[in-house]
């Protein structure tokens, strides 16, 4: 069922619901500063292998097109891939849950220590760093995903407007048409 | 709007905004402080710049700032119907998509739009990373780390905790200087 993979070392075994929980819950209470689907490459492709390179980065591309945190939406898909419907579930609230409660407690603190800011260097540096291995995931799904100069304008044209702050809606609703329609075209000539 | 139940008020607020929010929840913020602050006046601007700063330093999803603008209106029930109303809606529609995706062997269109999507994907990933490092604490450090990070774990197999000690500690030492 899988398409054919560059890297060819097998998959593992799908995880048990617990483990799947509890990997979600793992890397959703270790990521800060927008570091978390970073994590989850390296975790679930490169460490875990319980889902290929290519399946990941698909499941990427949806959650980001898809409207929501894209976290969550990656969750979803993801524990759906690996263990069905209740893996799908857990791994949604793997995700939700134990940061929701932690950042409950910590505006409950900062909120009455504002100003203290011994840990501020350590949080920054955290933040910094998780922006690396995202960034790290960036430059691994580009070589992969630019096989063309098609590919490359499209990602080209979607780096430049995103950083312009463009809006994204506008971005994908716009670019997301062509670029598939233009991937459905190629795929009829192979 | 008038002393309507407030819990009703954050569905109102949320559900939309959740359907609304593509490539995450960056680009529903504007919209978000407007409706919190001016429209139902739950807290000040700065209340709410508060409460972004503490979900940019706290682990998990960037949108769980909604469970502390719904801990803030309403308590813990509060808090569990804002981050519910700003996930669920969206994550149903994922998991259809995943049901329909997975339910019948990969057909043309599924490689076609995964092929389509992933440059697209592969901007908007480093485009978030430039804009996030752009408003990080530290600057030019941030910058380097993260850079450092990066190419560490390109070319290595470390664990991220590994990655996350040392660019932290990497963060640190470059900071004192």
């Amino acid at each position: 069922m899988p398409p054919a993979l560059e890297t060819s070392s097998p998959l593992a075994p799908p995880p048990g619901l617990a483990v799947l929980f509890g990997a979600f819950a793992r890397i959703s209470l270790i990521s800060f500063g927008g570091g978390l689907s970073g994590m989850l490459y390296r975790e679930f492709v490169q460490t875990r292998r319980w889902v290929t390179e290519e399946d990941f980065f698909a499941a990427l591309a949806l959650a980001q097109a898809m409207p929501g945190a894209n976290v969550s939406n990656l969750a979803t898909w993801l524990g759906y891939k690996l263990r069905g419907r209740v893996g799908s579930l857990m791994a949604f609230l793997g995700t939700l849950v134990p940061p929701a409660f932690l950042i409950i407690f910590l505006g409950a603190v900062i909120a009455r220590f504002s100003g203290t800011s011994s840990g501020a260097i350590i949080l920054a540096g955290v933040a910094a760093s998780a922006l690396g291995i995202s960034l790290s995931m960036g430059v691994r799904i580009t070589r992969r995903a630019v096989r063309d100069p098609i590919c490359g304008v499209v990602f080209a044209i979607a780096l430049g407007s995103a950083l312009m702050h463009g809006s994204i809606v506008l971005i994908v609703a716009i670019l997301a048409p062509v670029s598939v329609g233009l991937a459905y075209l190629g795929l009829r000539d192979e | 709007m008038n002393e309507q139940n407030p819990l009703l008020n954050l569905l109102i607020v949320f559900v939309p905004l959740s359907l609304m929010a593509i490539g995450g929840g960056q680009s529903i913020l504007g919209d978000m402080q407007r409706e919190v602050v001016v429209h139902y006046g739950w807290m000040s601007a700065q209340e709410f710049q508060e409460i972004f700063a503490v979900s940019r330093v706290s682990p998990g999803p960037g949108l769980l700032i909604v469970t502390l603008i719904g801990w803030h209106v309403s308590g813990w029930l509060g808090a569990l119907v804002a981050t519910a109303a700003i996930v669920v809606p969206s994550s149903l529609l994922v998991y259809a998509l995943a049901y329909v995706w997975h339910s019948r062997p990969p057909a043309k269109w599924q490689r076609a739009l995964s092929r389509g999507l992933a440059p697209i994907a592969a901007g908007l990933i480093i485009a978030s990373v430039f804009h996030l490092l752009s408003q990080a604490q530290g600057q030019l450090v941030a910058w380097l780390v993260a850079i450092a990070v990066c190419a560490v774990a390109v070319f290595s197999r470390f664990s991220q905790v590994l990655l996350l000690v040392g660019g932290t500690a990497l963060f640190a030492v470059l900071g004192f200087f």
